[in-house]
């Protein structure tokens, strides 16, 4: 590929991107493709964090600890995809939920259809981090047993 | 509905926080692992896996927690604008970890490959590293199999010289012993003249008185005796008939021990002899089948190898026994399954580690001139040919014993009868 062709490409790309409409809450996408490509997004790896977790399995990796965690490190990631998915499609795409800050403290979240249960089901959503935080951990300490592993099993063959 | 925003600010920014930290740390943990375990294609791939994580993560995280801090300061229209960045960036951070994941099953084929190729280089190399060992051995060693060979090469060429030599040896005895049956012949006509005209000059009457009568005498017993060894070298010299018969052991013992007193080397040897029961024999119990040249010839091998074996002023007994002797009713007729002759010694004995060839041909442990490894190999076939065999025990400077085991010659009769009916 030329410079110039690489070139044109890029500044194409950021007149596209440079673009864009305003959006608030979660994660508001500008216009309805920024947030179908977000949710696409989300989609795409939540399904590949459901593959991981078979595939961790179907190798028999899962019979070590280390490999065990990184497997439901996967299973939570996939939820919290889950999770991200549906506070978009509520907040952004079908624009069913409204949440606005009052202060710090407090916030008014209303729905289209003033259906409590489903207020308080977006409200639980929101807090998605107890679901991501608790992956990246078990993504860690998998890592970390497995390099224990490799230390342990380098100490034997010396 | 109004609900506290407090734990989704704190869960959002304390989760953020989090997330960023822990990517980082799970990012460490997987360069030190690609740094221990550089051969191994999952530790680059957790390394790749865990850069998507931390992409994803700070720039999540990141966008929540500027997002945060936008609305708690009133710059709403700030985060508008940098917004649509951030979630761009999350997009791509998804897809980037969506597409790393799905390459999990291709990195772990590509990684058992390489175990594998791996195992089966260390297992070459390992086999390469034996078969160098082992040439390595082969080298070194090479000189010394060749000096083995060669040795081994060296020594048959030189027991073809020795049993070259013996053969030359046999062969000059052999004619040495024609030439001195030709001789003996030759002397035995003068001495059976002298004979005749002393014996003549004895029946004369006039000369019982004469002073001549006792030197006549003393002539007449020294050329009998003359003629007997003269005889004897002939019986001995002749090729004998090949004629199978009846053989007494005791007279063909008795006959060698006669010959063998007169040769020089027998003479201070001390020669004992005990025959089986003469009586008996004389009946014909220590008869055997054979050719009676023959089997004098074995007993005169024999005695020659012990009376070597002693050296001078040594001890050889002779000895015939019969085994398992049965009489009929009428005590005239007696059977035995064996007729033995012994010969012993008390020389220098045979070493255990020759004792298994001293019946091959051509073995001797004498210089060469002095044995043609010949008569211990002729004894034994000449037994052997005579449904016998021989007997050794021997210790090393403790003396030797051959027996000679032949079967009765009423044993094998009685056998052929039977079989007969």
């Amino acid at each position: 590929m030329s410079i110039d062709c690489f070139l044109q490409i890029l500044i194409y790309s950021a007149l596209t991107i440079l673009s864009p409409h305003l959006a608030y809450a979660t994660q508001m996408h500008s216009a309805a493709e920024g947030v179908i490509v977000h949710q696409i997004g989300h989609l795409f790896f939540l399904i590949s964090m459901i593959i991981l977790y078979f595939t961790i399995r179907g190798k028999s990796l899962d019979s070590q600890q280390g490999w065990r965690l990184i497997q439901l490190s996967a299973l939570l990631f996939s939820l919290w995809n889950l999770d991200a998915l549906i506070v978009h499609f509520l907040d952004n795409q079908i624009d069913m939920i409204y949440l606005k800050n009052i202060s710090i403290f407090e916030a008014q979240i209303d729905s289209v259809n003033n259906s409590k249960p489903l207020i308080l089901f977006y409200y639980f959503l929101r807090l998605d981090h107890l679901l991501s935080l608790p992956a990246m951990i078990l993504l860690w300490r998998g890592l970390s047993l497995i390099l224990k592993q490799n230390l342990a099993n380098q100490e034997l063959i010396k | 509905m109004i609900l506290p925003y407090l734990p989704i600010l704190v869960v959002d920014i304390a989760g953020s926080f989090g997330m960023i930290v822990f990517a980082l740390l799970a990012l460490n943990n997987a360069i030190k692992l690609k740094k221990r375990d550089t051969d191994n294609v999952m530790s680059l791939y957790l390394l790749w896996i865990c850069w998507g994580f931390t992409i994803f993560a700070i720039s999540r995280a990141l966008g929540h927690l500027v997002r945060q801090l936008m609305v708690i300061y009133g710059h709403s229209d700030w985060w508008s604008f940098i917004s649509p960045y951030s979630g761009t960036i999350n997009t791509v951070s998804f897809m980037l970890m969506g597409v790393l994941t799905l390459f999990f099953n291709q990195n772990w084929k590509i990684n058992m490959k390489i175990l594998e190729s791996q195992k089966n280089l260390e297992t070459t190399n390992q086999a390469l590293e034996e078969t160098h060992i082992e040439l390595v051995k082969l080298n070194q060693t090479l000189e010394q199999k060749v000096a083995e060979r060669t040795a081994i090469i060296m020594k048959n060429i030189n027991e073809k010289k020795n049993m070259a030599q013996q053969i030359a040896q046999a062969d000059k005895l052999a004619a040495l012993g024609e030439l001195a049956a030709g001789v003996a012949h030759e002397i035995n006509n003068p001495l059976g003249i002298i004979l005749g005209y002393t014996q003549l000059m004895l029946k004369d009457k006039s000369m019982e008185n004469s002073d001549f009568y006792e030197d006549l005498k003393v002539i007449e017993k020294h050329v009998k005796n003359c003629k007997s060894v003269v005889s004897d070298m002939l019986t001995f010299s002749r090729k004998g008939s090949l004629k199978q018969g009846i053989v007494n052991l005791n007279h063909v013992v008795d006959d060698v021990v006669k010959f063998l007193h007169n040769h020089s080397d027998f003479r201070n040897i001390e020669m004992k002899l005990d025959l089986y029961h003469e009586g008996i024999c004389d009946i014909g119990a220590c008869n055997v089948l054979g050719n009676e040249q023959e089997l004098r010839q074995v007993v005169i091998n024999l005695l020659i190898n012990s009376c070597h074996a002693v050296e001078k002023n040594g001890k050889i007994n002779l000895k015939t026994l019969l085994t398992d002797v049965e009489k009929d009713s009428s005590q005239e007729e007696i059977r035995c399954r064996d007729a033995e002759i012994w010969v012993e010694d008390n020389g220098k004995g045979i070493k255990p580690e020759n004792l298994p060839r001293i019946f091959d041909p051509f073995f001797t442990t004498k210089p060469v001139g002095q044995g043609t490894g010949l008569g211990l190999s002729v004894s034994y076939g000449i037994v052997k040919k005579h449904g016998g065999r021989i007997e050794v025990k021997s210790k090393e400077n403790e003396g030797s014993l051959f027996r000679v085991i032949l079967p009765c010659a009423s044993n094998i009769i009685a056998e052929e009868s039977m079989e007969k009916i």
